[in-house]
């Protein structure tokens, strides 16, 4: 079942030089996938995920989520659907401050007008070790146990589509091996992941790796 | 969304008090300036519904006026023969009229009540001015020893009050009119009279003509079909030396007043009101700027952009509700003082401040910090709202 299409996507940023890390790239994410992104600083990767949710534009081409066109939809459909489709686990730890851990993940389970569901959220805390942590408020944790809140965060609603930037920053092996485990397990469970990782022994661990070079997706081993 | 306000409001705390205290001092400006003018409104109106004369005639060239007589207690003794009534009786229209004799309590001299009150004696046979409060207490008629108080002289039914000497009993308290009425104490004619001719301090009024014929004013109620400021003029038109004034005309330049002190201080409300928004829209801003980041987030993670302009007002709305009800408590309790320093500095009418008075003062006061929460948040949500998610997280100040 098709998740997320590319069709000769593009993205330019205007400023000063032009600059194109994504140049007419078509990628296809089914479920089940599981795709690794590799490549240095500043090839786009990010900007690839972005372009995936419909967070970002494209200057060219079209990106279809559920078969739909994100860029002929208005924004309060493409805002639900990206709700529903994609979990996103961003490069930074950005959290709401003023929501204890648990608080964090209740609101992202309230959107869309559904019951927070208090056994996922303790099952998720308790996988990703924050069970303890749970009435901590985001500036009273460490980088590293914010950064499996966010990972908790992303999945918490099941959502299709997994987009992971750079997941493992900030985690020490176990932890790190967690989150592959609980990513390994939405693919299993039927959904798909994308990760971008400068981290070559994780991205192992993927189905297929992908190196982005001068704007397009290149097939690694 | 709403627990997501509150939190955030709850974190923010010395923003968040910053903006309950500028919403609380707008709120609380309003409550008072709001409450005084329909206090003073409801004095106005209770004065012209209960003063119960069409006309007031006093003698002419007194110092007292017409207003002073209504409106304040201040002690006035004004003079003019008893005789007079019965040629002002002939005038046509004149339907009940009766008299009354004015004198006044001295400062030393009262025991029970304090300071120079005015004494009013009236005629109890022809009385219509006090007559529907007697009925109502079920007096028919006063004793020579006994008196009746205004609403606001402070005596209770019962007490033994010394005035000028002699001690009386308090048998009624009249109901509260907005008028001198509330301060006076009232008597049987005579013993008013008899009152002021004995009284040692009050001897220099009598070297000419003894107090025993004598009148202060005279109240008149026109007969039906009759206008009050055409019966005024036919007395005027008398020479009698006296000025005869219709009630309605007092009250109507009375209100007039009342209209521009009125206007005055809206105008200066709405100022301060004009301040605190502008305060609190740079405030919003500043916090919509400084909240880019997370208010990125939610966009991305799938919070719709009417839900971000809900929970901006929302959280305004908190703040400012929070002000409201601390402004409207501050004004309410403020309220009474600031009414008693007026009545004792100002010769004004009033109405009686009521719980349904503080309700309604406390209640719009939450409506107005409500609609100025909305006010101030409305731009800064509406911008909140139209952020593109992706720049407002990567380019958003870190929160």
């Amino acid at each position: 079942m098709e998740l997320c299409r590319l069709e000769k996507v593009s993205k330019t940023y205007e400023v000063g030089d032009a600059v194109c890390p994504i140049h007419e790239l078509s990628l296809t994410i089914n479920a089940g996938d599981f795709l690794a992104i590799e490549g240095p600083s500043g090839t786009g990767k990010s900007t690839l995920l972005y372009l995936m949710s419909g967070l970002l534009r494209p200057t060219q081409g079209d990106v279809f989520l559920q078969n739909q066109n994100l860029s002929t939809l208005p924004d309060p459909v493409a805002t639900e659907l990206r709700r529903r489709m994609v979990g996103f686990i961003f490069q930074e730890t950005n959290l709401f401050q003023a929501l204890t851990v648990e608080g964090n993940l209740r609101f992202v389970q309230s959107l869309g007008k559904n019951k927070p569901d208090g056994k996922k959220i303790a099952h998720y805390l308790e996988e990703l070790g924050l069970s303890d942590r749970h009435l901590h408020l985001p500036h009273q944790l460490s980088v590293g146990q914010r950064r499996r809140l966010v990972v908790a965060r992303a999945l918490i609603n099941d959502a299709p589509l997994i987009l992971a930037d750079e997941p493992t920053n900030d985690l020490d092996d176990f932890w790190a091996g967690k989150v592959m485990e609980l990513l390994a397990g939405v693919v299993e469970g039927g959904g798909a992941v994308v990760m971008v990782t400068h981290n070559y022994h994780w991205a192992r661990q993927a189905q297929q790796r992908y190196r982005l070079q001068e704007g397009r997706l290149v097939l690694c081993g | 969304m709403w627990f997501m306000a509150l939190e955030n409001v709850k974190r923010r705390k010395g923003q968040s008090m910053l903006t309950v205290l500028i919403t609380a001092l707008t709120v609380l400006t309003f409550v008072l300036a709001f409450s005084v003018l329909t206090t003073l409104q409801e004095g106005l109106e209770l004065s012209d519904a209960r003063l119960g004369a069409d006309i007031i005639v006093l003698p002419n060239k007194s110092n007292a006026d017409a207003f002073q007589t209504i409106f304040t207690a201040e002690p006035v003794n004004i003079y003019m023969s008893e005789e007079l009534t019965e040629q002002i009786s002939q005038v046509e229209g004149v339907g009940r009229l009766t008299s009354q004799f004015f004198t006044q309590s001295l400062d030393e001299s009262c025991c029970s009540l304090g300071g120079a009150s005015r004494l009013v004696g009236y005629d109890q046979e022809t009385d219509f001015i006090l007559k529907p409060w007697l009925d109502e207490q079920n007096i028919e008629r006063l004793q020579d020893d006994q008196i009746i108080i205004g609403g606001d002289v402070p005596a209770f039914l019962g007490n033994q009050a010394s005035v000028l000497g002699e001690v009386f009993t308090v048998v009624g308290s009249l109901y509260p009119t907005g008028s001198g009425m509330d301060e006076t104490i009232f008597m049987n004619l005579d013993v008013a009279r008899k009152l002021a001719k004995d009284s040692p301090y009050l001897q220099t009024l009598w070297s000419k003509e003894s107090p025993d014929h004598l009148i202060s004013a005279i109240l008149i109620k026109v007969d039906e079909g009759y206008l009050a400021t055409e019966v005024a003029t036919q007395i005027n038109e008398l020479d009698l030396t006296v000025e005869a004034v219709a009630t309605s005309e007092i009250v109507s330049s009375m209100r007039s007043q009342m209209n521009i002190i009125g206007q005055l201080v809206l105008g200066l409300w709405l100022a301060v009101f004009l301040v605190a928004s502008l305060a609190l829209i740079g405030r919003f801003s500043a916090l919509a700027r400084e909240r880019k980041k997370e208010i990125g987030l939610m966009r991305a993670i799938g919070v719709q952009r009417a839900d971000v302009f809900k929970l901006i007002v929302l959280e305004a709305w908190i703040m400012a509700g929070a002000g409201g009800v601390l402004g409207s408590i501050l004004g309410v309790l403020g309220v009474q003082t600031v009414l008693t320093s007026l009545r004792s500095s100002l010769d004004l009418a009033m109405g009686q401040w009521s719980l349904g008075s503080a309700l309604l003062s406390g209640g719009l006061g939450i409506a107005v910090a409500l609609g100025l929460g909305f006010l101030a948040s409305v731009y800064p949500a509406w911008q909140s709202s139209r952020l593109d998610p992706q720049v407002a997280m990567t380019r958003g100040e870190l929160d």
